[in-house]
């Protein structure tokens, strides 16, 4: 159990982290006066769940990386647009959504080539993933990036806005109304969406869930 | 002890939980605020695509509709050729008759208001007095047909026979003191 010296300090260097890092209010109204140095804080705070994102609905890291910073740019470029009636974060969110939906539509009639990341160190040690593809099943044959590539391709199966729902709430861990905002649909849609998409997948998997 | 079988939703969960294990390249989420600043500051917009370009790719998604789309267009530039043919007949009718009653190959001068009807005849229809018009063959009016024929790849052309008659011409003015008399030579 730490100390009680060593928790003030702990709460004493986060309440010094929170003063050093600007809010994201802030930061915005510094970006909407041209101040590039702001912007670019607000970049490095989102750029990773933005780029998950878009990395997972498009199956394709060089396609996610041109998504993401065109997404910024125009953010950037709109910013006078943002009025903070939602969250910066749900802002950009719903600026990067809609073009990479756009651009999924153009896609749609050409060969969709999957450029899938390497797997992170830590997913050998995950003991769901290990429980994966150790268990007696059909998958036991499988290693982990053989895995990776059957779930991408059954993600790909699904319609974007379906797609955009799996990956919203059962990667990047979203709540319903927050994505509900950023689809610009109600919750009720975002349930049934998320309820579909998961029976499409359930089915599509199903070699790899019994 | 055995557990319980897992809910196949569950074991969806876990299976997506894979998803969160993929990273890009190292140093990618370093270089990336790097290049979004320099685009920035070259004050680059997102590139827009053009309207045509997207037309474009529209229509070769859709071959039906690029099909639907050229037959309208067709139909448009025919009923465009009609439309032009008809204003050519319509001038026709307003030849002089008078002028009729001259040889071909004589020349005719325009006084002043003495024969509109002469006027009248002229091809681009004025009625300009101290003119000397010279009376020439019937003329072709020009159709597809004999645009295609003579203008373009036809170095000689002969009359298409969709070609109308336009009728007895006059030709080339020559500007002369205006006097008060016609005279046919």
């Amino acid at each position: 159990m730490p100390t009680p010296s060593v928790s003030a300090a702990k709460v004493a260097s986060a309440e010094a982290a929170l003063q050093a890092e600007p809010d994201d209010i802030s930061l915005v109204l510094r970006s909407k006066g041209g101040d590039l140095a702001a912007f670019d804080i607000l970049v490095r705070r989102h750029q990773e769940r933005v780029y998950a994102t878009l990395y997972h609905m498009t199956g394709n890291h060089d396609d996610a990386a041109d998504l993401t910073q065109e997404s910024f740019i125009k953010a950037y470029n709109a910013l006078s647009g943002f009025k903070g009636d939602s969250g910066f974060f749900t802002w950009l969110y719903r600026i990067a959504v809609n073009r990479t939906l756009n651009f999924l539509k153009q896609r749609r009639h050409r060969t969709t080539h999957l450029s899938l990341n390497d797997l992170d160190f830590n997913a050998e040690h995950d003991p769901d993933l290990v429980a994966l593809t150790s268990e007696n099943t059909p998958r036991r044959d499988l290693n982990l990036t053989e895995l990776q590539e059957k779930l991408n391709a059954a993600l790909l199966r699904l319609s974007e806005s379906h797609r955009m729902v799996v990956i919203l709430h059962d990667i990047q861990g979203l709540p319903h109304e927050e994505i509900a905002r950023i689809m610009d649909c109600n919750t009720g849609t975002v349930r049934s969406r998320l309820f579909y998409a998961r029976q499409q997948l359930q089915g599509l998997l199903a070699d790899y869930l019994k | 002890m055995r557990q319980p079988p897992e809910d196949p939703e569950q074991r969806l969960l876990r299976l997506l939980a894979l998803k969160r294990y993929e990273v890009p390249p190292p140093g990618f989420f370093d270089q990336l605020p790097a290049r979004i600043l320099v685009s920035l500051r070259a004050g680059s917009e997102v590139p827009e695509v053009a309207w045509w370009s997207r037309a474009w790719r529209s229509l070769m998604r859709e071959p039906m509709v690029g099909l639907s789309y050229a037959a309208l267009g067709m139909a448009t530039v025919v009923f465009g050729i009609s439309v032009v043919e008809t204003a050519f007949d319509t001038q026709t009718t307003h030849i002089s008759p008078t002028l009729g009653q001259f040889p071909v190959g004589s020349t005719v001068t325009v006084t002043d208001a003495v024969n509109t009807d002469l006027a009248l005849g002229a091809p681009w229809g004025g009625d300009i007095p101290g003119l000397i018009y010279r009376v020439s063959e019937p003329s072709m009016q020009p159709t597809p047909a004999n645009w295609f024929q003579a203008g373009l790849f036809a170095p000689n052309p002969s009359p298409s026979p969709f070609a109308k008659p336009l009728g007895t011409r006059v030709e080339i003015p020559v500007l002369v003191p205006a006097s008060s008399v016609i005279h046919v030579r």
